[in-house]
C-alpha cells in the first residue's frame, strides 16, 4: 500500500560529499545553471535564511542584508554553470559568495560610519518574523554553537573577528593585540576542531 | 609551496585572511599541474566548515518581497523555460486583477460625464446596483488573493522542509516536479498537540500522484507514525511513516490508495508497530484538502 521510494543511506552520511542531501543540492545548481527557476527557488529556501544571518552579522543591517542575499542568489543563478565543487558544497558556496558580497559593502563605508555601525547595529528586524525553525537547522545550530563555546576565547575571536569583518592575520593580530604567529595558530587550530563538528553532525556519522 | 603546506593552512586561505604574497602563493599553488595529494578535497571541506559559522548565528529570513525582486531580476535576463517559469505564480495573476478596478473606475466616470441632470436619478440607482455587484466581486477577488498567497506561502513551507530534509536526490527530485506540475494541490498538516510536528501532502488528484513530506517526527521506541487518508467516513491507511533520525521522510503514496477519488483529509496517528487497519492512537497531524 505504501511505498517508500528510498530511505536514506545511513553509510552514505560519513563523507559529507556522499551525503544526499549535499548531492541534492549540486544537483539543484546543474538545473540551475540550466535555467531551472523552480531549482533556484528550491535552492534559495534551503539557503537563503543562513545567508541573511551571515549578511546581517556583517552588516548589521537588515535592509541592506537583504539585498545583499538579493544579490547573491542573481549572482548564484548567472554564475551556476561556473560553479565547481571545490568551492564546497550549493550552501558553502552561497556563502561565500554571501560574506564577500556582505564585506565589500562593509569596506565601502567609511571607518566612521564602520565605527558607528558596530556600537549601534540596528535592533531586531521589523517585518518578516523568522520562521518556525526546522529541526534539521536547530540541530545543526546547536552543535555548531557547542563547538563554538567549546573553543578557547582567543580563538574564537580571531576566527570571528576574519570572518564577520574580513580583517586580514595582521590586522587581527593588530586589534587582539597579540604577535602575528600566535594569531595564524589561533585561526588554524579553532577552523580545525570546527572541522570535527561537520563530521559529526549528520545522523549516521562519528557523533 | 607544498601540498602539505597548502592543506595546513587552506583554512585561512578561504577565510580570505592572508596577505596578498600569501594569497598568490596559493592560488598558484592550487593552479600548477602537478599530482595533488588532495589539495582540491581540502579546499572544499574548508570552504564547508567557513560556511558552519553562519549556522551558528540566530535563525534570520528575509522578507517576501527579497524573492520577488530575485524573480523579477532573472525574469528579466531569462528567455524561453526561464521566463515563463520565473513568471508564473501569484504575483502574475495579482497583476492582472490589480488592473481591473481602474479600468472598471474610468469607464464609470466617462458614463456620468455624458448623462444628463434628468436622468441622474436614474443612473444613480444603476450604479448603486454596479457598485454593490463591484463591491461583491472585489469581495470574491479579494477571497482569490488570500488563496493565492495561502498557497504561495504553503509551498514556501514545502520548498523550505524538502531543502532541509536529508532526502535523496531521487525523492527529491521527484517532490519537486510533483509540486511544479499543474494541478497539484499543497496540504499543510497541522501539528494537533504541543509537540512541533509538521507534514506537507502534495497531491495531485488528476494523476492521482500524492506525496508526504514530514519533519520533526521523532523515532518512537515502540510505536509507528500511520498516514491515513479520509474520505467520508472512511479513513484508508496510507501505511506507516518511516522517518529518519531527524524525524524527516518523504514518501510517495500508492496510487492504489489514492484511486477511491479525492479524499477530504490527511491524517496521522500514533500506533502499535507496524500499524493497524483502523487508526486506534491519538490523532498527531491533520490537514483538510481544499476543494
Amino acid at each position: 500500500m505504501w511505498e517508500k521510494i528510498a530511505t536514506p543511506a545511513r553509510a552514505g552520511y560519513d563523507r559529507r560529499m556522499d551525503d544526499p542531501a549535499h548531492a541534492a543540492d549540486q544537483a539543484l545548481l546543474a538545473r540551475v545553471s540550466g535555467g531551472d527557476p523552480t531549482a533556484l527557488r528550491a535552492l534559495y529556501y534551503g539557503c537563503a535564511g543562513r545567508a541573511m544571518s551571515i549578511a546581517f552579522r556583517v552588516l548589521g543591517s537588515h535592509s541592506e542584508a537583504e539585498e545583499v542575499v538579493q544579490e547573491t542568489f542573481v549572482q548564484v543563478w548567472r554564475q551556476a554553470t561556473t560553479y565547481d565543487a571545490s568551492r564546497g558544497g550549493a550552501m558553502a558556496w552561497i556563502a561565500t559568495i554571501v560574506r564577500s558580497r556582505a564585506l565589500d559593502r562593509l569596506r565601502t563605508r567609511s571607518a566612521a560610519e564602520r565605527a558607528v555601525a558596530r556600537s549601534e547595529q540596528e535592533p531586531d528586524p521589523p517585518a518578516a518574523p523568522a520562521p518556525p525553525e526546522l529541526a534539521a537547522q536547530r540541530e545543526l545550530r546547536a552543535q555548531v554553537l557547542a563547538a563554538l563555546a567549546a573553543l578557547p576565547l582567543e580563538q574564537r575571536s580571531a576566527i570571528e573577528l576574519a570572518y564577520y569583518e574580513g580583517l586580514s592575520h595582521s590586522e587581527i593580530a593588530a586589534r587582539l593585540g597579540d604577535p602575528l604567529g600566535t594569531v595564524k595558530t589561533r585561526v588554524r587550530l579553532g577552523l580545525a576542531k570546527l572541522a570535527s563538528v561537520l563530521d559529526t553532525h549528520r545522523p549516521g556519522g562519528a557523533s | 609551496m607544498t601540498c602539505a603546506a597548502f592543506k595546513e593552512n587552506v583554512a585561512a586561505y578561504v577565510l580570505g585572511i592572508l596577505e596578498p604574497a600569501e594569497r598568490e602563493a596559493f592560488e598558484h599553488h592550487l593552479a600548477e599541474p602537478i599530482t595533488h595529494e588532495g589539495c582540491r578535497q581540502a579546499l572544499a571541506e574548508a570552504y564547508e566548515t567557513t560556511a558552519l559559522l553562519g549556522a551558528a548565528l540566530p535563525p534570520l529570513e528575509p522578507g517576501p518581497e527579497v524573492w520577488s525582486a530575485i524573480e523579477r531580476e532573472i525574469g528579466a535576463s531569462a528567455s524561453g523555460a526561464r521566463g515563463r517559469g520565473a513568471t508564473r505564480g501569484g504575483s502574475a495573476r495579482r497583476g492582472a486583477s490589480a488592473t481591473r478596478p481602474a479600468s472598471r473606475g474610468g469607464g464609470r466616470r466617462e458614463a456620468f460625464a455624458w448623462i444628463s441632470a434628468a436622468v441622474a436619478a436614474a443612473a444613480a440607482f444603476v450604479f448603486a446596483m454596479e457598485y454593490r455587484e463591484s463591491r461583491r466581486e472585489i469581495a470574491a477577488r479579494d477571497r482569490e488573493l488570500a488563496l493565492a498567497a495561502a498557497a504561495d506561502r504553503d509551498k514556501d513551507i514545502c520548498m523550505r522542509e524538502l531543502a532541509s530534509a536529508r532526502v535523496s536526490l531521487r525523492e527529491r527530485e521527484a517532490a519537486l516536479s510533483l509540486l511544479g506540475a499543474p494541478g497539484t494541490q499543497l496540504v499543510q498538516l497541522a501539528a494537533q498537540g504541543g509537540e512541533e510536528y509538521h507534514a506537507s501532502a502534495l497531491l495531485n488528484p488528476g494523476t492521482r500522484n500524492a506525496m508526504i513530506l514530514t519533519s520533526a517526527l521523532k523515532p518512537l521506541p515502540d510505536r509507528d507514525y500511520q498516514l491515513w487518508l479520509i474520505r467520508g467516513n472512511d479513513k484508508i491507511s496510507a501505511g506507516v511513516l518511516r522517518t529518519d533520525p531527524s524525524g524527516a521522510t518523504l514518501a510517495r503514496i500508492s496510487a492504489e490508495v489514492l484511486a477511491g477519488g479525492r479524499p477530504d483529509a490527511f491524517a496521522v496517528t500514533i500506533e502499535p508497530q507496524g500499524g493497524m487497519p483502523q487508526p486506534t492512537g491519538p490523532i498527531i497531524l491533520l490537514g483538510k484538502v481544499p476543494i
